[in-house]
This record gives structure tokens, C-alpha cells and sequence, in this order.
């Protein structure tokens, strides 16, 4: 017996089925007491909640949702706001943390100084604090209705949200997005066949033509087409609020603007990093060449740069899409405060909200951490 | 460890009853309170005039009132009352895994809520009904003049959905904002984010004390529903429902029968009233059939005063909120509240 | 290298920020706008704010109401800890300072052993000293509130994360593949999911997989929860430790004879908390930042309790200044932090200079 323990490869597999046993023990365990618990408290079970009506006003509502509409299309309603404040805070984190890491390796010793400090700040308060602070400003500084900023005639801004007038038929501007999309996409698709060509027969496509073509011809024409024949939903003022138009909602902008004041400093670091740790030699080298400043940043600095920057960087994603769950904190409908909010106390099925909950946030984090692996993929090639 | 302390509770329990209590239902309930000494009570997490803690932390407030009273029931001690505060979410949980013996935070009975998530109610404490806090600058005064507003309101409570159902019925266009808790709602009112803030009447009188400036604001008086509120139960121990039931019914009848914490005492002993006799333990063993003492009641009344003298002192004239009885009133005096017979 | 020359006064600071026409036109903009920014914040936080009083009505418009702070100055720091036990929390405090200065200071003598005895002894003594029994009145856990909360939060979710780190570090190098599995899909399923939903996972769902009758206390859960997702993160920061331990140790260790475990635990695993160090201390400030979102379930910590004392009747309306002092305790706590993560970075590297 003991001889058999000594054998390591009897030994391995023992302590795995081990390790197995316990842990299949303990989930049987835990779903017995669940499954006693919920029967003994007489709740519901089962997924059939999804269909009933949800009954829930949400005020910031991308989708076709109303208030009668199912459970189910309310969650999608949470799940898209989610998505839509995480990208777009992504982005704007991404350029402002660039620039902050940048003015950190200033020469200049007093913007290196007050990035230095904001870094300094930003990162050691918790981002509760920031949303909490964000959305008293933001209401703060925001005028009532009757006071609010217009821009042209046509917008409004007040502490109610930005109102921006929308085609009433949605459908033909939809259609136009869909094709700037197209082009745009078509642009990135011959731009890397224009690559291939010209490292293959020195002779690359007529990028120029071909970019003035679709990317600004072509989308110019079709958003001012699209724009000239609907008829639009101007907001006006009437009674309490204007009516009418699309309204972008304080806490989108409150939320937005804290995820990307706080990421940013996360990201100023990274980025300090990572073209602090471009070898000193490759700038000299790029000098020698007679390459100028900006050219050396942009062909030599930043390919190099990035590959350090890119890993960290997608945990900084990954951490502003978690993030965005903040947004519960301060009435921004997204998955966390519709769903686990709103839909598990008209439910109370808790167990099937968190699962769904769950599953959500880790099926778009996969997404984003293959779309990075993918990238980093491509930017450590560069270095042949 | 915690089924020995059970079993030795039960068998304390079996060992003082007096004979007769054998007979009882089971309370797995009413013992699991005994074992630990104190009631666990599931209550508001900051509801001036319901349940409020000051800043000692001691709770006050007409919910409040409910667990003392009912504490004293049990141990004869108001003070052996735990309270767990819990938002809008968490109280069904709280709740349904037993980590609270009942909740007793204004909460409006509704049929699906019975229906689907294990809960009994098992009375009524409050009347409450819906209606709106706005601006005196809007000059508006109805619900039906909001068309166009943007409400606050607290996610997951009845009012969400009663105010959405309520527009949406009258086809008026109103924009919901729905915050997670209760006072984040309110601050958000009072920063200018909503022009109107929607809660019970009850709740909006002590609420409005969180306003920068209270004054500037007024209660509708129309309301656009009627909640309903009372405490809750888990389903499965029906003398534990009976105990929390009996417990106001008792209150609301002792304010009928005119028996204050002033005379309890002495209407005990003096009463010729035979259903105060009863109430009070004088006649018929009242309190040992749910497994009580025959005193329960007078300790109730002792601790915490009938129905009446609960309701003037948190959340009536005596208080800050001064709410009149209105619909809370005896159903003899032109109210709601009633009580079966204690026969 | 030579020396760099010594500016001193004026001519530093012509140095620094007059060098060229150029930096003199950048810091005279940098300049007038941090004019713009913080003038305003000084003349509300200093100049225009009221220090003294004790009600509302002592404070002038216009400036910051730090009286609002000082009449809720003990809530702040004890949430509703009763005021004559008060010296509880404060003495494990001074415990848990004593103890970490003597581990750090060169003289102490039996350093190890005192250390060793600390990570032991110190987390039930505070748990006694705080919870009370055994001689002491007891004090529920939801009595505990304000930055003791925060502090109590932080420590013993930490104490659950950083051994269950080392284990599932371990676990995602191991040979067996069912283990490597188990810790991969363990770390990235905590790591995938915002802490916000684990807090309320773990307030709705441990009651609900627990037998009926056994309660998880509400702040145990909290930590339970907190104590989870950070040993997630954690263990990847101990996997870049490990990884770059040198093969080469473990080889000279197998040589000189010690097995696999004493090789892990003397050989590896120092070596490797060295390097995740800096990776370790940024864990722990998440940590302790994050601690702040157990008021969606409605325990009272720092941040917590100064929104409830915003819902005070008579406190209404000093938002600002509950977010100013909350933020600025926060900032703080987390510099110390990271200053006590350089200063343990530094004492091992002088380690490792001597060998």
C-alpha cells in the first residue's frame, strides 16, 4: 500500500480524483441545501420569468423596450447600455491616459509634475467615490430645464440629459449607419490587401483615391441623404421638460465620466511603462537615421511600446467593462442595476438572475480578451 | 452545535410550558427566537416615523414599534429585539433564508409577491398609498398634471411599477428614473435630476425631512393607489403567522377596548369587559394556546402602547411627521383598521 | 556618472520651469490654469469653510461645513460601535501597528518568530477584541461600521485571499492536469465577473446553499466574497512570481536533496513573493478600495456611513464634504499602502544583495 503510494504517477492521479470527490461532494451539497431551501420557501423556479412583462420604465433605452415588453427584452436593454458605456469609455480612457502618460515623461518638470499628481490621486480613491462625486457634480453644474443650454435651435442640455433631435422613422438612418459601416469596413479590407501588394511588388492600391472615396465621400453622401429625407423629432420645450428627441441621461455621462478619469490613470502607467521600456538604443539609432521626432514616436517608439502596453491594457478593458456595473450606484440602467436590480426583486428568483448575470459578464469578457489576444498577436509579429 | 441548542431550547420550552401546551403545532420558528434569546427583525433601512436609527444607533419608528411589541410577547422584554436593516432588494432574501424571523418594514402586500415568493402577510399596520413630493415652484397639484415629468423612485418597490401602470393607463408621458435605494432617489430629487419624487404618503411625510429645504416642497393629496402594509412571514410555520397576527390584531383591539400602557395594569384586574379579559390574560389562557405567557399582551401594551399610542408617537401628532389618522383610523371612528374578535 | 550640479532656490526653479521661451510659455499656462482649478476649491475647502460649532446653522454658505464632519467624527471612524468599548478596535489597531513595526525594524530580536506568532495569534485576538465574548460584551458585526469597518474588511478578507492565492498559484503551475484545470477555471471565473456582483451574490446565494438554520453572518459573507475575487487576482500575481524563478533553483535545491514541498515552500515561493510584490501591494489597495461597494448591501463602511449620515435630517446637503473626507482617508490609507509595499520591496532586496 504504501509502496503504491510512493509511485508518483499512482500518487497524481489518487490526489486529482481527491480533489475531484471533495469538490463534486460539496457542489452536490450545496445544490441539496439550495434546492431544500428554495422548496421549503415555496419561491419559483425556472427560467419562464423571461417572458413574463417586465412592467419596468427605463429612461436611457437603446432598443425597441417599453414598459411592455418582456423580462427578457429588459435584460437585453441592460446588457446593451453596459456595452455602450464601457466602449465608449474605453476609448476616451485610452486617449486620455495616453496623454497623461505621455505628460508624465515630459521634460517639461512641471507637466510631468501635475500628471505625476494626478496619477497619484486618481489611483488610490475608490472609483465609488468618483461615481458618487461625478453625479453630484454633474447635477450640480447642469442648469433646470427652463434654463438649459441650446445649441442650435435644436439640442438641449440641462439636468435632465442632452436632448438631440432623432428621425422619427428610424429605419432609412439605419440603413445609411449600416453603409458608412460597410465602407468603412471595406477601407480597412483593402488598406491590408494595398499592404500585402506593396510589400510583395513595391506597388500598393491608390489608398488616397480609395480613402477619400469611402471614407469621407461616400459617408457624407449617404448620412446627408438619410438626413435630408426623414423627417425629424425635434425636442421643444414643453411643460416640465422637452419632449421629444433622444435624451443622453446624466448618469450615462456621470458614469462615463468617472470610468475614464479613473482608468486613465491606470492606463498613464501602463503606457509610462511601456515606452519607458523602449531600449535607449533604438531612439539613438532612429536619430543617427535622421528620423524626426515625430516620426521616431510613431515608427519606432510606439511599435515597440505597444507591445508592452498591450497585455496590461486588456485588463484595464476587462476592468472598465466590470467596472460599468458602478453604474447601479447611480440609477444608469445597465445589466447589473435592471436586471439584478429591478428584475430580481419583481421576480425573486435570485439564483437564475445571478446565473444569467454571471454568464453575461464573463461571455463579453472572453469576447474582448480574444479580440486583445488577437491584437497583441499582431503587434508582437511587428517585431520580426 | 446548532441542533443541540435547539434540542435543549425545545426541551426548556417543554419543561416550563405548563400542561395543555403539549398540544401545540410545532414553531420551529418560536423556538429557533427562544434558543437565541432575541428576535431577529428584518426592517427599513432609513425611514424616518417607520424604522430610523439615530446616530447611537438605537431604531425607533411605527415598524420598529411592531418588533419591541412583539418581543415583549415573547421574552416580556421590548428590548430583546435584534433589527437587520435591509434595502428594497435584499428584503425578500433576508427573509426567505431565515437570517430574519419576520420583516416588519412598510411593506405593500400585493398578490404575486404572496403568490411567488414564499411570504405571508399577515396583517395590516399601515395604509398606505401612493402619491408624489414636487417642487411649490411647478405649481402642480395632481398626479394627471405630471405629464412630461421625470419621477425618482426606488427599484423594486411597488410604486415603480404602480406609477408606471398608473401613466401608462392615462397615456401620459413620464420618464422614470429608478435608483437603488430609497435615499439615493431622494438626493437625486433634490438635486434637480426629477421634478417629482414618488413613494406612500406615510414614507413621503418623513422622507421630506431629507430635503434641503422641506418647505419648498409639497405632498400631493391625491393618491394613485392604495398599498396595503403590514408584516411578513416565511410560509411553513403557521403558529409563528398566528403569534405575529394575534400580536397586532391585539394592539389594534386594545386601542378599541380603550386599554392604554397607562391602565393596562389595572384594567387586568379590574375589567368587567369580558374580551379585555381575555386579551389580557385575565380569562381563558389566550397567550398559552399560540405558546405564549397569558401576560403577552399586557407586555406588548406596557412596551409599546396600543395600536393608537404607537401610531400618535412615531408617526402621528406627537412626532415629527404629524400624519393624521386618516384611513388609519378604528373602523369605528371612520377608518380601516379592524380586528376580529378575541373569543 | 558625474554629479549633477546642484540647483538650489531661484535658479531651480528657473531650471525647471523657465529653461527656454518655449517652457516658460507651457508653465506659465500650466500654470494659470491650475490657478483657475484650485483657487475656487481652496477659497471652498480652507478660506470660506467653518471649522467650529456643532449644528448646521454654524456653517456659512459659500464655504465647506467641516463641522458636519467633526459632529459625526466618531460615527465616521466606529460607525455605531458603542462609545465605551470604543478602546477595543483602537487596541487591536495599536496591536496590529506594534507588531508590524517590530517585524520591520532591524533590531527587534526573534524577528521571525514574533512575525510567525502575529499572522497566527493577531486575527483571532481581533476577532475576540472586536466581537467581544469570553469576559467582553458582545458587539454584533452590524454594530461595526465607518473606517474601522473598512480596515476589518481589508485585513481579513486578505487573510482569506493570500494563502488560497498561493495554493491556486500553485495549482495553475501544477503537473496534474485536473488540478491546473480547476485553478485555471477557479481564477478566471472570479476574475471575469465585477466585484459588485460577487458582494451580491454572496449576500442572496450563502444563506441559500447553507443548510437551513445556519446563518454566514452578513459581514462574514461580505468578506467571503471580497476574500474570493481578490485571491483570484492575487494568484496571478504570484504566477508571474513563480515564473520567473529561475529554473535553475529548483534544480539546485533537488540536487542538495530537499524534496518538492520544502523546495516550494523555502526555495520558490520567497523568491517568487519577492518578485509579485509590487504586483501584491496593487492587489491590496484594489482591495481596500473595493471594500466600499459592501454598502449596496447595506453594511456601513467608511464611505457607507458618510451616505447615511447625508440622510440625517439634520446634516442634509454636505454631499461634498462626506465625499472630500471620505476620498481623502481612502487616499491616504492606499499611500501608506504602497509606501509599506516600496519599503518591503527594499528590505528584500537588500536580501537578496548579501547572498
Amino acid at each position: 500500500m504504501l509502496a503504491l503510494w510512493r509511485d508518483r504517477r499512482v500518487r497524481d492521479i489518487l490526489s486529482q480524483v481527491g480533489v475531484g470527490l471533495i469538490l463534486v461532494g460539496l457542489t452536490v451539497w450545496f445544490v441539496l441545501n439550495a434546492s431544500a431551501n428554495l422548496r421549503q420557501a415555496g419561491i419559483a423556479s425556472g427560467f419562464d420569468f423571461l417572458g413574463r412583462t417586465s412592467g419596468i420604465e427605463v429612461a436611457f433605452v437603446l432598443t425597441d423596450y417599453t414598459a411592455r415588453s418582456s423580462i427578457y427584452d429588459l435584460l437585453v436593454v441592460g446588457v446593451v447600455n453596459t456595452i455602450v458605456v464601457s466602449l465608449l469609455s474605453i476609448v476616451a480612457a485610452t486617449l486620455l491616459g495616453f496623454l497623461i502618460g505621455l505628460a508624465r515623461l515630459s521634460r517639461h518638470w512641471l507637466i510631468a509634475t501635475v500628471a505625476g499628481v494626478y496619477v497619484e490621486i486618481v489611483r488610490n480613491i475608490p472609483l465609488l467615490v468618483f461615481v458618487f462625486f461625478m453625479y453630484g457634480g454633474v447635477l450640480a453644474a447642469l442648469p433646470g430645464p427652463r434654463d438649459s443650454f441650446i445649441f442650435f435651435g435644436i439640442s438641449a442640455l440641462n439636468n435632465r440629459g442632452f436632448t438631440i433631435p432623432v428621425p422619427v422613422d428610424g429605419a432609412l438612418m439605419r440603413l445609411a449607419l449600416l453603409a458608412v459601416t460597410l465602407s468603412i469596413a471595406a477601407h480597412v479590407v483593402l488598406a491590408l490587401v494595398s499592404k500585402k501588394r506593396r510589400d510583395a511588388t513595391g506597388q500598393g492600391l491608390p489608398m488616397g483615391v480609395i480613402g477619400a472615396v469611402l471614407l469621407v465621400l461616400f459617408p457624407l453622401g449617404a448620412l446627408s441623404f438619410a438626413t435630408l429625407m426623414s423627417t425629424w423629432d425635434i425636442p421643444q420645450l414643453r411643460g416640465f421638460n422637452f419632449r421629444g428627441g433622444f435624451v443622453l441621461v446624466p448618469e450615462f455621462v456621470a458614469l462615463f465620466l468617472a470610468l475614464v478619469t479613473y482608468t486613465a490613470g491606470f492606463i498613464a502607467e501602463i503606457v509610462r511603462g511601456g515606452i519607458a521600456s523602449v531600449p535607449k538604443g533604438q531612439l539613438e539609432a532612429a536619430r543617427a537615421l535622421g528620423l524626426s521626432p515625430m516620426t521616431t514616436l510613431r515608427l519606432v517608439t510606439v511599435p515597440l511600446a505597444l507591445r508592452v502596453i498591450v497585455p496590461p491594457m486588456t485588463s484595464q478593458y476587462l476592468n472598465v467593462l466590470k467596472n460599468s456595473s458602478f453604474g447601479a450606484a447611480i440609477a444608469y440602467p445597465e445589466v447589473v442595476s435592471l436586471f439584478m436590480g429591478s428584475a430580481l426583486v419583481a421576480t425573486g428568483q435570485a439564483v437564475e438572475i445571478i446565473a444569467i448575470t454571471l454568464a453575461i459578464y464573463l461571455a463579453i469578457g472572453l469576447a474582448v480578451s480574444a479580440f486583445m489576444n488577437w491584437y497583441n498577436a499582431r503587434v508582437a509579429l511587428v517585431t520580426r | 452545535m446548532k441542533t443541540r441548542v435547539r434540542f435543549a431550547a425545545a426541551f426548556v420550552a417543554a419543561m416550563t410550558l405548563p400542561a395543555g401546551a403539549q398540544s401545540l403545532a410545532p414553531s420551529p420558528t418560536l423556538d429557533a427566537v427562544r434558543a437565541r434569546g432575541h428576535l431577529e427583525c428584518g426592517v427599513h433601512i432609513g425611514l424616518p416615523g417607520f424604522s430610523f436609527a439615530n446616530d447611537r444607533g438605537e431604531w425607533a419608528g411605527l415598524d420598529v414599534d411592531f418588533c419591541r411589541g412583539l418581543a415583549a410577547a415573547i421574552f416580556g422584554d421590548p428590548t430583546k429585539v435584534r433589527y437587520t436593516p435591509t434595502t428594497v432588494q435584499q428584503r425578500w432574501a433576508v427573509l426567505q433564508s431565515g437570517q430574519v424571523d419576520l420583516l416588519s418594514r412598510n411593506t405593500t402586500i400585493t398578490f404575486s409577491r404572496n403568490a411567488t415568493l414564499g411570504v405571508n402577510f399577515v396583517g395590516i399596520n399601515f395604509y398606505e398609498g401612493q402619491t408624489f413630493i414636487v417642487r411649490r415652484a411647478a405649481r402642480v397639484t395632481k398626479p394627471a398634471e405630471l405629464d412630461g415629468a421625470t419621477v425618482c423612485v426606488a427599484a423594486g418597490s411597488t410604486e415603480e411599477r404602480q406609477a408606471a401602470d398608473w401613466f401608462a393607463e392615462r397615456n401620459l408621458k413620464v420618464t422614470i428614473i429608478n435608483f437603488q435605494r430609497n435615499d439615493d432617489a431622494i438626493s437625486a430629487y433634490d438635486s434637480g435630476r426629477c421634478d417629482a419624487y414618488t413613494a406612500g404618503v406615510g414614507a413621503l411625510a418623513g422622507q421630506r425631512a431629507k430635503l434641503r429645504a422641506p418647505n419648498d416642497h409639497v405632498v400631493m393629496t391625491e393618491l394613485i393607489s392604495n398599498d396595503p402594509q403590514g408584516p411578513v412571514t416565511r410560509w411553513g410555520d403557521e403558529r409563528w403567522q398566528a403569534i405575529v397576527r394575534w400580536t397586532l390584531n391585539g394592539m389594534i383591539a386594545a386601542e378599541n377596548l380603550g386599554v392604554t400602557s397607562a391602565n393596562v395594569d389595572q384594567m387586568r384586574t379590574t375589567s368587567r369587559n369580558a374580551e379585555i379579559r381575555r386579551l389580557l390574560g385575565a380569562d381563558g389562557n389566550f397567550g398559552q394556546m399560540l405558546g405564549l405567557g397569558n401576560d403577552w399582551m399586557v407586555n406588548v401594551i406596557k412596551a409599546v402602547g396600543n395600536y393608537g399610542e404607537s401610531y400618535e408617537r412615531t408617526v402621528g401628532r406627537g412626532s415629527a411627521l404629524g400624519l393624521e389618522r386618516g384611513v388609519n383610523q378604528l373602523w369605528t371612528k371612520g377608518g380601516l383598521l379592524f380586528t376580529p374578535p378575541f373569543q | 556618472m558625474s554629479a549633477p550640479i546642484a540647483l538650489r532656490g531661484w535658479s531651480l526653479w528657473r531650471a525647471r520651469l523657465f529653461a527656454t521661451p518655449l517652457d516658460s510659455a507651457i508653465s506659465i499656462a500650466v500654470l494659470l490654469g491650475l490657478g483657475v482649478i484650485l483657487q475656487p476649491l481652496l477659497i471652498w475647502a480652507i478660506a470660506n469653510a467653518s471649522w467650529s460649532g456643532s449644528t448646521r446653522a454654524d456653517c456659512s454658505p459659500g464655504g465647506a461645513c467641516w463641522v458636519f464632519i467633526k459632529a459625526r467624527f466618531g460615527q465616521f471612524m466606529y460607525g455605531f460601535y458603542p462609545e465605551p468599548e470604543r478602546w477595543r478596535p483602537n487596541l487591536f489597531g495599536a496591536l496590529v501597528l506594534t507588531w508590524g513595526l517590530a517585524v520591520l525594524m532591524r533590531g527587534t530580536p526573534r524577528r521571525g518568530l514574533i512575525a510567525l506568532v502575529g499572522v497566527i495569534v493577531l486575527p483571532f485576538l481581533g476577532l475576540w477584541l472586536l466581537y467581544g465574548g469570553f469576559g467582553l460584551r458582545e458587539i454584533e458585526t452590524r454594530q461595526w461600521g465607518g473606517l474601522m469597518l473598512t480596515l476589518v474588511l481589508t485585513y481579513y478578507a486578505a487573510l482569506i485571499a493570500l494563502p488560497l492565492a498561493v495554493i491556486l498559484a500553485l495549482g495553475r503551475r501544477s503537473r496534474l492536469p485536473f488540478l491546473r484545470l480547476l485553478s485555471i477555471i477557479f481564477i478566471e471565473f472570479w476574475r471575469g465577473v465585477p466585484i459588485l456582483t460577487v458582494i451580491f451574490l454572496a449576500s442572496l446565494l450563502l444563506p441559500l446553499i447553507m443548510p437551513s438554520g445556519v446563518g454566514v453572518d452578513r459581514l462574514a459573507r461580505a468578506i467571503i466574497g471580497l476574500g474570493l475575487v481578490i485571491a483570484a487576482y492575487m494568484a496571478e500575481a504570484f504566477r508571474g512570481g513563480l515564473q520567473a524563478v529561475p529554473g535553475g533553483q529548483a534544480e539546485a535545491s533537488a540536487a542538495l536533496g530537499l524534496g518538492h514541498w520544502r523546495t516550494t515552500a523555502f526555495i520558490i515561493l520567497p523568491q517568487a513573493t519577492r518578485i509579485a510584490l509590487p504586483a501584491l501591494t496593487n492587489e491590496t489597495i484594489a482591495l481596500l478600495k473595493n471594500t466600499s461597494l459592501v454598502l449596496v448591501v447595506s453594511i456601513f463602511d467608511l464611505l457607507g456611513i458618510a451616505q447615511a449620515a447625508l440622510a440625517d435630517p439634520t446634516w442634509v446637503g454636505f454631499q461634498v464634504e462626506a465625499y472630500v473626507f471620505a476620498g481623502a482617508i481612502y487616499w491616504v490609507l492606499c499611500w501608506a499602502l504602497s509606501a509599506l509595499g516600496l519599503l518591503l520591496e527594499a528590505r528584500m532586496a537588500e536580501g537578496r544583495e548579501r547572498t
